[in-house]
């Protein structure tokens, strides 16, 4: 039967692309439904549990919160039986020793305990585990077990990680505890610099990435600049992060998975905290609702547009002191949080003052009207708003395509507004100990308003003007608004179907809408894009013990997607292979999909932006094929880990109007479509525990992109493509104080850049200029590289717990420059590195009601 | 419950080189706090931008090789390039250019007989010290059948006011009195031409204009169709005037099309020259006279 089942899954994944024609997609079909009997009789195959064996089950959670923790380990000590909680923290151990059983129960954050079961007699009732908080610093600490791990950890499947948010507050931070901007200081997970919160997984880009929050796709995750993500690190329980080669209950994505599961509020009492910092505030309130459920509320927002703390203003100034670039020009006081610029070539430098806040809310409501039904309404919400403007003065306009020449005053003006909007609705049913379902409906809204303004007020002569000093003006103006709307049904269902096998099965139907509409300076040119496709996806894949050292999980995915009128197949294969107690081989491959593409918009300028388009006829699905190996050996203290990947992308897109057509008033010759490929690999040392903990990390990659209308074909360092990323984190702990450090360092990333002026006398006699741009992507920003520190000490009173702490963000003040623009029609040429923070100090404090 | 103490002795080696690995990379950071402060714009590779025009039927006119000038340079005069390489294949048959006036970065022919025709294939190779750009063309077809509606063009002095409705009058007149001429030819689907008007007399009487008339050559925009209407009103002398055609090659209707580059786009002109910037290209043209008169 096994010989059987790999034999159609190999028929089956001949090609993850779309297909046409009716007998081909009858083959398919009939392909799926094979593949699923194979899977259902393998795992049928010894369903009944043996006459000495029972099954134990029951649900992990918090203990002074009664709130489930998803993803915990529960393991039969002594035996190879056990596995994870599920996102709503239930578990069974399937086909139990007949005997007095100890389960280990551990997860991120908590103390590790042991628990007696007295497995002898089958039991229908659920046994409820709550673990304790580690509190070590309150001289409370509780270990019945071995501790492990203090921030993250490896997760069952390769490449996947489980994340603790409640952690987070041990690592350096810009005023407050993020999530990304902590994930990005993991192997394989790059953030590009300090201007975006987004993730770059092995290569990909952050719209590769499937964020889902309570179920709830997340289409933006930047706050502030991207200093900090979208989510309120205080309101999330759990962090699911899968590098690639993800399982088939996943999809819609070419890179990783992040699923974040929020928290659903204390179950016992009332309970009020709240924080603040240099830059933002945010409380929570979390109370029990009807004695069966839970009610959680999570506000945070910036005041930068209402208040300017005096002391970040003062260490804000005492740091640019340290700056040495040539400002012939008086720069205006900076505000909090904003990023510096600075002029080149000793021709003068210019401050931005910006404007700027943003929100976010969490709520979260949970009920458990039975013992089997769990129902959780969750809403998320978030908002930026930023608006910028300078002028600068005394400036010489210049034109390349006449003689003509002014003087006046450089205007720029930028707004942004983005931000999402969602809501899921979540009935979870136990209808057995080795059955469960999750029924989800969700909605998610992104949208975005970009709007900047260029002018030039002055005088001087106007293009075929004969008149020296008439008023001179000029004026451009870039609108971009985009907006994606998501509702999804969802079914998944986990069947725990034997010792050796977990089946999961799932249907989910989306429709997603994009508009994208932008404006184009003074070129008169539009875009206006408008596009609804539904999605309908079924998945199974089998979690199986193959062997005792041996784990496999196969799974298919596959999808319809309306617009395309195609099916996409997505097998998916990994494995853990245990060569000895400490010594584990990993491995996956899988194909992917995505429907909705995330373009990149080529501006040399001012730095590249993206929008949203759903996939169709003219702008096909991406796909990706993953191939990752690893190995990693780990004792009770130490893990070091190898693994390499390697990924194949297709169906990228780009959108330059600098490489399209001239004169095309509708821009889709402007589209550009091509392929990539990442590939690395990626070595952790870490200690797990201990007073003293951490890790380092380096990862040596390489993202290359084929485009066959850019770069003459030829291949090209993607815009992310960093070659050495290092990430050295370490925490120490004493008492009740942590003190942390993190470095990192990564190599310059790719840009475009104008290089120089040409001309070139036509056959009229006319001469024309041009600036000529080097060849894509060979110029690279200087290396990144900052120093974070931290100083955190508890403390507690009989009515509070609290904490206070200091953090250094780059304590050496490095400057890292996040991006490069150029004004070419000022002359001389401007150039600007917007540079990231320098050394920022900043102070926070929490504190949380007993 | 196996607590810290049973940790095996591999850990505590291992403790050690963690603590050492993690010291490293604190200690790095002492070596790379420095901030190079260069100029991004000093970073351009200079490039050797090539303009050659060829005719066919004429003797091999100049090449013309500058290089690129850098953003932040303070001048924006090409510096002209005299000290290069150039040779010029003429259907494998190799032809060097010599450099045709001193400082001038202007390559020609020196016996001045070499000529092309269409459908020749050529190539140019300029060596610059590394540097080599090499481009290559066809010279196209030339028009044929070019033929001219009318052998006169009666056109009246303009002496008069003639109100606002001036231009009109100059309409009808072309209109009524039967002055406007017609060029044609037989144009190729996709093939792209321009029209010179050039007048060949040695001392031309000029047409007397309230208005500001063309000068004694005219040259249209690029076109696609296969015919032009001469009006009267883009003459300016009487006597003979040659009406040439060109048809250009689809590398010169590139650059045309990319005359104006907006500096918020950056849009370059495609280029035909390899590792360089410009444009080699050849013409071929057909012509047919036509005589401009005073009305009898």
């Amino acid at each position: 039967m096994r010989s059987t089942s790999a034999r159609s899954a190999s028929a089956c994944s001949v090609s993850g692309r779309s297909v046409s024609g009716a007998a081909r997609r009858g083959r398919q079909h009939l392909c799926l439904i094979a593949t699923t009997a194979m899977l259902l009789l393998l795992a049928t195959g010894r369903l009944h549990a043996q006459g000495d064996r029972h099954d134990i089950s029951g649900r992990v959670i918090d203990r002074q919160s009664d709130e489930p923790l998803p993803y915990a380990a529960v393991v039969l000590r002594g035996s190879a039986h056990g596995g994870l909680t599920n996102a709503d923290g239930y578990f069974v151990i399937v086909n139990a020793p007949a005997e007095l059983c100890t389960l280990e129960v551990s997860t991120i954050g908590y103390a590790t305990i042991l628990v007696p079961v007295d497995n002898q007699r089958a039991s229908s009732d659920p046994l409820e585990i709550g673990l304790q908080v580690e509190a070590v610093y309150m001289g409370e600490t509780e270990v019945t077990a071995e501790k492990a791990y203090e921030v993250w950890k490896p997760g069952a499947e390769v490449s996947q990680i489980t994340f603790s948010p409640r952690q987070l507050e041990a690592l350096p931070a810009l005023g407050e505890a993020d999530i990304f901007r902590s994930l990005q200081l993991l192997p394989g997970i790059s953030g590009v610099g300090d201007g975006s919160a987004g993730l770059y997984v092995r290569g990909g880009t952050p719209d590769q990435n499937l964020v889902i929050y309570d179920g709830m796709t997340v289409y933006h995750v930047d706050h502030f600049y991207g200093i900090f993500s979208a989510f309120n690190s205080e309101a999330v329980k759990d962090i699911q992060v899968y590098k690639g080669g993800y399982p088939a209950k996943f999809g819609g994505r070419l890179s990783s998975v992040l699923e974040l599961t929020g928290k659903s509020g204390h179950g016992k009492r009332l309970q009020l905290s709240g924080g603040a910092n240099l830059l933002s505030a945010h409380m929570m309130l979390e109370t029990p609702v009807w004695d069966t459920g839970s009610f959680v509320f999570a506000f945070r927002r910036s005041y930068t547009d209402i208040i300017q703390s005096g002391l970040y203003n003062d260490l804000f100034d005492l740091s640019q002191k340290e700056e040495s670039a040539p400002t012939p020009q008086a720069p205006a006081a900076p505000q909090a949080g904003q990023f510096r610029r600075r002029g080149f070539g000793g021709r003068f430098g210019q401050e931005v003052s910006p404007v700027f806040y943003f929100y976010d809310l969490n709520s979260k409501l949970t009920l458990s009207p039975s013992a089997r039904d769990f129902v959780a309404f969750s809403l998320y919400s978030g908002r930026d708003n930023q608006s910028e403007s300078n002028e600068l003065g005394g400036l010489n306009f210049r034109r390349l395509d006449s003689a003509a020449n002014a003087t006046g005053t450089r205007t720029n003006e930028t707004a942004t507004d983005w931000g999402n909007l969602g809501g899921g609705l979540k009935w979870g049913r136990r209808w057995h100990s080795r059955l469960y379902t999750n029924l989800l409906l969700s909605s998610s809204l992104y949208s975005s308003d970009y709007f900047r303004s260029r002018g030039f007020a002055g005088t001087g002569a106007q293009a075929n003007s004969t008149q020296a000093n008439s008023p001179f003006q000029r004026r451009s103006v870039y609108e971009e608004d985009n907006e994606v709307q998501d509702v999804s049904l969802r079914l998944d269902t986990e069947w725990s179907v034997h010792a050796d096998h977990q089946v999961d099965l799932g249907i989910k139907v989306a429709d997603i809408r994009t508009d994208y509409a932008g404006t184009f300076g003074d070129s008169l040119q539009t875009l206006d894009l408008h596009t609804q496709a539904r999605e309908v996806s079924v998945y199974v894949q089998d979690q199986w013990s193959a062997l005792k050292a041996l784990e496999m999980t196969v799974g298919l995915r596959v999808t319809h997607h309306n617009q395309t009128d195609a099916l996409y197949h997505a097998p998916r294969f990994s494995l853990g292979y245990h060569l000895t107690d400490r010594l584990t081989l990993k491995g996956a491959w899988g194909r992917y999909h995505q429907f909705i593409n995330n373009i990149s918009s080529e501006d040399v300028l001012r730095g590249n932006t993206d929008f949203w388009l759903v996939a169709d006829d003219e702008f096909e699905p991406g796909r990706a094929e993953h191939r990752i190996l690893g190995i990693g050996y780990e004792t009770s203290v130490y893990l070091v880990e190898v693994e390499g990947y390697d990924k194949d992308l297709d169906g990228l897109t780009e959108f330059s109007r600098r490489q399209g057509r001239p004169g095309e008033a509708d821009l889709l010759g402007s589209f550009f479509f091509g392929e990539g490929r990442a590939r690395g690999v990626e070595f952790l040392l870490q200690k797990k525990s201990g007073s003293l903990n951490g890790w380092l990390s380096y990862t040596l990659g390489e993202v290359e992109h084929t485009f066959a209308g850019l770069n003459d074909g030829d291949p090209f360092p993607a815009d992310h493509d960093r070659r050495h990323e290092v990430n050295a984190v370490s925490s120490y702990r004493l008492g009740r104080w942590t003190a942390a450090a993190t470095w990192v360092f990564a190599s310059g990333r790719a840009y475009t850049a104008p290089e120089s002026v040409y001309s070139v006398e036509l056959v009229d006699g006319e001469v024309a200029s041009f600036v000529h741009v080097g060849a894509k992507n060979t110029s690279r920003l200087p290396d990144y590289h900052r120093l974070d520190l931290s100083l955190t000490r508890q403390f507690s009173t009989p009515t509070l717990n609290w904490s206070a702490g200091l953090s250094l963000f780059n304590a050496y003040a490095n400057t890292n420059v996040q991006s490069r623009e150029y004004d070419l029609e000022i002359d001389p040429v401007v150039v600007t590195d917007v540079t990231t923070l320098g050394f920022t100090p900043s102070v926070f404090i929490k504190a949380r009601i007993k | 419950m196996s607590g810290l103490a049973s940790r095996p002795t591999a850990a505590t080696s291992a403790a050690k080189i963690a603590r050492s690995a993690l010291s490293c990379a604190f200690v790095a950071l002492g070596l790379s706090g420095c901030d190079d402060g260069d100029s991004p714009l000093s970073s351009g590779t200079e490039l050797l931008v090539v303009t050659g025009y060829l005719f066919a039927g004429e003797p091999v006119g100049e090449v013309d090789v500058s290089v690129t000038v850098p953003l932040d340079s303070e001048s924006e005069v090409a510096p002209a390039v005299n000290d290069a390489r150039l040779v010029l294949t003429v259907n494998e048959t190799s032809y060097e250019l010599e450099l045709a006036l001193g400082d001038s970065g202007r390559y020609a022919y020196p016996a001045g007989d070499l000529t092309v025709m269409p459908g020749d294939a050529l190539s140019l190779r300029v060596e610059r010290g590394d540097m080599v750009v090499r481009a290559a063309t066809v010279v196209p077809p030339a028009p044929v059948n070019l033929t001219v509606s009318a052998e006169r063009l009666v056109v009246e002095p303009d002496t008069a006011f003639a109100g606002f409705g001036g231009f009109g009058r100059f309409a009808r007149q072309g209109e009524d009195a039967g002055e406007t001429l017609t060029v044609s030819w037989e144009a190729e689907e996709d093939a792209r031409y321009f029209v010179t008007i050039e007048n060949v007399e040695a001392d031309p009487d000029s047409v007397e204009s309230l208005i500001a008339r063309p000068p004694g050559s005219f040259a249209s925009p690029l076109m696609r169709g296969n015919s032009l209407a001469i009006q009267s009103l883009f003459i300016g002398f009487y006597g003979t005037h040659e009406v040439r055609v060109f048809r250009v090659t689809e590398e010169y209707a590139a650059l045309e099309a990319f005359r104006f580059q907006n500096l918020d786009e950056l849009a370059e002109p495609p280029t035909n020259i390899e590792n360089g910037l410009g444009i080699f290209t050849a013409f071929s043209s057909a012509v047919v006279e036509f005589e401009v008169v005073r009305p009898d």
